[in-house]
């Protein structure tokens, strides 16, 4: 929901076209050869070529290798065009593919041209019948199309790695840490965003590389990686964008007289912004991400993701806290109490990032994840777990907390998925005397500090009240009503009615209830296992 | 800015707009953005009017301000005959009348007019629903037109007057335009 990834594509591509580059720019360019030869949907086959030459062809022609453009479709969903320049920019060979690739997809491009450049059209069409025939593979799947043709499935649930992701590699190799941070932060403040480069290859790794480290979040406006020049206009579109340029087109573009635009320029490593994002964000958080980057040992490996993903995880990691649960009815988010218990700064910059698209989709996809029972677990989930294993204070704190009080918590944990019987009767019977435990335990543990590992991991299952309706709330969020939620402690009337009473209403709703608590049970016990 | 729910026919509108023609069937944009530019001349000076949609904010549950925070003019469109785009648009007003800037221009379009007979909605519900949140209203129809154009006359008009500030003019009242204009021009439909 939250993710502009499509599930589960019907096939491993859509489409590979061949195409000559226009010989000037009120023409069209001209499609060579395609695959497969009865593809139906002409808007695609009439757009498509035009995204292959995305550059100045009156000016330049060296602009790099491989790249990859992206289409929106109706759903929002993101499919991607892999691209390979050839002839000095002339001729582009082109797959279009539901399926993030990109390794795989540079890697058979490589192939294709080689055939086509050999003239071996049946080898050609065999290898591309072969693959577009196979159904979608899972992650590391090891995939045979040839004798020649041979790749591993991407897992595209972990994190990216230096040097296996090129996206990541060339984003950050082309771009200082420094402006990698501002970057970020202006991503996080959803604003009007050109990235621009005289290298293809580089401005579409890098729109791609520095949009994946918003992970688990997902940029959820305007994307696009590059722009063709007939639609440069875009660039004046008054909405949140993410939009690449390459450098030839520049020009054009500032003369579009932009305003409040964030604007890098990839090749001199300079970023212009009008804003001051970056110290909107919390200091300790800022100056511990850009420790890490500067880190050799970050350099290789999933270090450089992994230090953003900590960010991330600093600032949004303590959503769980603000996860409200009440028998009968689904989990629900409350902002109020995201915000509470934070440090001055990060509150000031969560008070903006709650209205944030990118964190309103983060957390209905989390929330639709756990209110339809899926036991699930990410990088994110994980790393927010084993964030609070190094701070020995806190964990000693979280231990006792747990001995107390948590056997409810280890023993539901082990019995909850998958004897959901067995938890259900054990929630049945437990679940009043274990949440008031948990409960008092919490209240007590709150006072104590405000943020650590409890905060980060402790998922509040009291039996609140009804929605309150203080006038801000109600004027603030609109369909959002429904998900916003009881906070404020003081004003809720704590019933006596827990998990058991409900039981008894309805064994449909009841199942669903102890499902949800259960989940929330696990998630606190993967808090424990974690540690 | 064009808002409102999915379906109500904002793409159809933007396009009746620029090129008096309407599109039926799902429109889809390559990279999910189109926009239209028309310039329009309003008591003699021109206005260039730039009207942008983009797919795929229905997806949302709740558009935040980000989306439409630069945003000059927003036009908020429901659909006469789904009475749930028009339970919507309180949620959208209030929400626009809390983060869009403070001038933005905002116009309530009751859309779909054609089609009378599945009409839920009664152009009094969205007069009243107008006034409640002060903001001028019309029914349109992407199809066959009607007050298309006017609509985008009043903001530019709106705009303009906001932009000159002519101190010796009187303010434009652009209720009292749309009344007049709509009285003048496009009465008929409404019988």
């Amino acid at each position: 929901m939250d993710c502009r990834i499509k599930e589960n594509p019907e096939t491993t591509f859509d489409l590979v076209i061949q195409v000559k580059c226009q010989a000037s720019e009120n023409e069209d360019p001209v499609v060579l050869w395609k695959f497969p030869e009865d593809f139906g949907d002409q808007a695609i086959l009439q757009s498509m070529p035009k995204f292959c030459f995305p550059f100045d062809i009156t000016r330049v022609t060296h602009v790099g290798q491989h790249f990859t453009f992206v289409l929106t479709d109706i759903e929002s969903k993101q499919r991607f065009g892999f691209c390979r320049l050839t002839s000095g920019g002339k001729v582009c060979l082109c797959i279009l593919s539901y399926l993030p690739w990109f390794e795989m997809y540079y890697k058979l491009l490589n192939t294709l041209a080689e055939y086509l450049a050999k003239e071996q059209e049946a080898d050609l069409n065999d290898l591309l019948e072969t693959w577009y025939s196979h159904s979608v593979p899972e992650a590391n799947t090891p995939i045979s199309l040839n004798l020649h043709s041979y790749f591993i499935t991407p897992d595209i649930t972990g994190l990216p790695t230096v040097p296996e992701s090129r996206n990541l590699t060339e984003y950050f190799v082309a771009v200082d840490v420094n402006n990698m941070l501002q970057l970020y932060a202006s991503m996080l403040h959803e604003r009007r965003i050109i990235i621009t480069s005289s290298k293809l290859s580089t401005l579409t790794a890098c729109v791609h590389g520095s949009a994946a480290l918003l992970y688990p979040m997902y940029w959820q406006h305007i994307y696009i990686p590059v722009l063709p020049p007939h639609l440069l206009d875009y660039c004046c579109a008054p909405m949140p964008y993410l939009i690449g340029v390459h450098f030839s087109l520049m020009e054009r573009v500032k003369c579009k007289s932009l305003e409040d635009v964030v604007m890098l320029n990839v090749d001199t490593n300079t970023l212009e912004t009008p804003f001051n994002d970056l110290s909107n964000l919390p200091s300790e958080v800022v100056s511990a991400l850009k420790n890490q980057l500067k880190k050799q040992s970050t350099a290789t490996g999933d270090g450089v993701a992994r230090a953003f993903l900590r960010a991330q995880v600093a600032l949004f990691g303590s959503y769980r806290d603000a996860l409200r649960y009440k028998p009968g009815e689904p989990i629900i988010f409350c902002e109020e109490s995201f915000i509470k218990h934070r440090s001055s700064s990060t509150k000031r910059f969560l008070e903006t990032a709650v209205n944030l698209q990118l964190f309103k989709q983060f957390i209905e996809g989390r929330l639709a994840k756990l209110n339809a029972g899926k036991v699930f677990s990410d990088v994110f989930e994980e790393e927010i777990s084993s964030g609070s294993a190094g701070n020995s204070r806190t964990y000693h704190q979280w231990m006792h907390t747990v001995k107390k009080g948590g056997t409810l918590i280890n023993t539901a944990m082990n019995k909850a998925t998958p004897a959901m019987k067995t938890a259900y009767r054990y929630a049945k019977s437990h679940a009043k005397q274990g949440i008031k435990e948990v409960k008092s335990k919490l209240k007590h543990k709150e006072t104590q500090d405000d943020f650590g590992i409890c905060s980060s991991g402790l998922v509040q299952y009291a039996p609140f009240g009804t929605f309150h309706n203080s006038p801000r709330q109600n004027t603030e969020k609109r369909r959002l009503a429904q998900i916003a939620s009881p906070c404020n402690r003081e004003e809720i009337p704590h019933h006596d009615s827990p998990i058991d009473l409900h039981l008894r209403d309805s064994e449909r709703n009841c199942s669903i209830s102890v499902r949800r608590a259960s989940l929330l049970i696990a998630i606190l016990g993967c808090l424990v296992v974690g540690v | 800015m064009l808002l409102g729910d999915s379906g109500v026919g904002k793409t159809c509108f933007l396009v009746q707009f620029k090129d008096g023609a309407f599109l039926s069937g799902t429109f889809i944009a390559t990279v999910g953005i189109d926009f239209r530019n028309k310039v329009v001349t309003v008591d003699g000076v021109k206005v260039k009017l730039q009207i942008w949609d983009t797919a795929g904010q229905e997806r949302f549950r709740s558009v935040t301000h980000a989306y439409y925070r630069d945003a000059q003019a927003l036009l908020l469109l429901y659909d006469i005959t789904s009475k749930v785009s028009f339970d919507n648009i309180r949620a959208w007003l209030t929400e626009i009348h809390e983060y869009a800037q403070k001038d933005v221009v905002v116009m309530l379009l009751g859309n779909k007019a054609d089609v009378s007979s599945e009409r839920v909605i009664r152009t009094e519900d969205g007069e009243s629903l107008a006034r409640e949140y002060r903001v001028p209203f019309m029914e349109t129809s992407a199809k066959t037109g009607m007050n298309v154009e006017l609509a985008f006359l009043a903001i530019a008009k709106e705009l303009k007057q906001r932009a000159v500030k002519q101190l010796d003019e009187p303010r434009f009242q652009i209720h009292d335009y749309i009344e007049s204009e709509k009285r003048r021009t496009s009465c008929c439909a409404f019988l």
